[in-house]
């Protein structure tokens, strides 16, 4: 960090993403851009001149964090895209200079077919056609088997989600809770047959909901012979993460919670090839993978060190068997 | 003996979105289309083929709501209340799915109250 014009110049990390490996870094440069901007009101400059990679996920959340800070204090951040070619075009192919009203990077020409990033500055009451367009890449991509409607579907309830809870006004003002915002994109591998999706919110967090409003089936799921473990104490974002994720998969009544994650896991489970979905909200991580069919899917959820105000859920989905084999 | 045919994709929205909030949220669709419909006739199709991405909360509130909210019972809907999916049949079995659960819901609430 130094002095860069009037700029506090924030030096971006070599890869920005959610891989585990990534994270800590990605998550203490958000942390970074948010604080110096929203608490200490500084202007940053954004160096990312020698960031070697930015993954789709680590796209959107850098863009959605700009936009925060940039609605909530005007014009306070500013940048330079990366020298490398393949993190420039990865940006570019996701819209981020659109999304935010940036110069074009420039860069050589995407190599996949990306859904650019979609933001919304009001609650999402209309989405449906856009969710539409979003879902016909995936209807493209895996025939009309029935599988990309699924996926429509699962795409659906995962805008619902932030409908829901992004834009829910009974909790009490958070200086970092941008309400009203939501970001969504995705990304086709033809090749792979393969389709990844993200939806992020700046609302109050899965855990800081979840505990107010869920707490009856937190603690049933935690009774209940599903769960690995009870929390001892208060439980922690973690706790809550990880309960919400797998209540309504383990049979526990969820009312009508946890719908989001079924669909996406069932999809998973039941239907596609392989597949994860990965969420980061508040203090915690969760993610689930298959990595191949026939496997048993793994279920993890820890603590972060720098916490996300908001919610990211990736999710990833490769087509099942029969259409795979049709490349 | 009076049928109303509700073609979703037609009279209502191909993109259907949206739980409580929006022109096209699930509580429009069954305050405005299917509940004043159930009083009005005697024999109601909801049909949502050529619908896209309905999700399962959608269905909930639409359908599974003509008894939490509504007040309709399971019986009389089983009865008078059909609905199709021409595109993706799953979708019907879904929406009655909402419907028993709902029921099975509100008479656990009613025994409790009891």
């Amino acid at each position: 960090m130094a002095d860069f014009g009037g700029y506090t110049r924030l030096i971006a990390p070599a890869r920005i993403g959610i891989g585990p490996a990534e994270l800590k870094a990605t998550l203490g440069y958000l942390h970074d851009i948010r604080t110096s901007v929203l608490i200490r009101e500084q202007p940053v400059f954004l160096d990312m001149r020698h960031c070697e990679h930015i993954s789709p996920a680590g796209c959107i959340m850098l863009a959605a964090e700009v936009d925060r800070c940039n609605t909530l204090k005007t014009n306070h951040v500013n940048g330079q895209y990366p020298l490398m070619d393949r993190p420039r075009a990865t940006m570019a192919q996701f819209g981020f200079h659109e999304a935010l009203k940036f110069n074009r990077p420039r860069a050589s020409r995407a190599r996949r077919p990306a859904i650019r990033i979609h933001s919304g500055p009001k609650a999402p009451v209309d989405q449906g056609p856009s969710i539409q367009s979003t879902s016909s890449m995936a209807d493209d991509l895996f025939g009309d088997s029935g599988f990309g409607g699924k996926v429509g579907i699962a795409i659906s309830e995962a805008m619902e989600n932030v409908q829901s809870h992004a834009f829910d006004l009974s909790f009490p003002e958070d200086p970092y809770c941008l309400r009203g915002r939501w970001w969504m994109a995705g990304l086709i591998n033809r090749e792979r047959k393969e389709a990844s999706f993200y939806v992020l919110d700046h609302g109050p967090g899965i855990p800081i909901v979840a505990s107010k409003k869920w707490s009856h089936i937190l603690q049933d799921y935690w009774n209940s012979a599903e769960a690995s473990y009870k929390p001892r104490g208060a439980p922690e974002d973690r706790d809550v993460l990880n309960a919400v994720a797998l209540a309504r998969k383990s049979g526990v009544d969820t009312g009508s919670h946890g719908r989001g994650f079924k669909t996406m896991i069932d999809l998973i489970d039941q239907w596609s090839e392989s597949g994860s979905v990965q969420v980061v909200s508040g203090s915690a991580r969760f993610s689930l993978n298959r990595p191949r069919k026939g496997a048993e899917s793994r279920a993890r959820c820890y603590r972060l060190v720098n916490p996300f105000p908001g919610t990211l859920i990736s999710w990833k989905i490769a087509a099942p068997r029969h259409i795979a084999a049709e490349v | 003996m009076e049928h109303i045919n509700i073609e979703v994709a037609r009279d209502f929205t191909s993109t259907p979105f949206g739980r409580y909030k929006g022109d096209f949220c699930a509580v429009r669709l069954r305050e405005d289309f299917i509940a004043p419909a159930l009083r009005k006739a005697e024999r109601v199709t909801v049909d949502l083929t050529g619908t896209h991405g309905v999700a399962p909360s959608y269905l909930q509130e639409a359908f599974g709501g003509l008894v939490e909210t509504n007040r309709f019972t399971v019986d009389d809907l089983v009865q008078r209340l059909e609905i199709v999916c021409a595109t993706d049949a799953s979708r019907a079995d879904e929406a009655w799915a909402e419907i028993r659960t709902a029921g099975a819901r509100q008479k656990t609430l009613e025994h409790a109250q009891a």
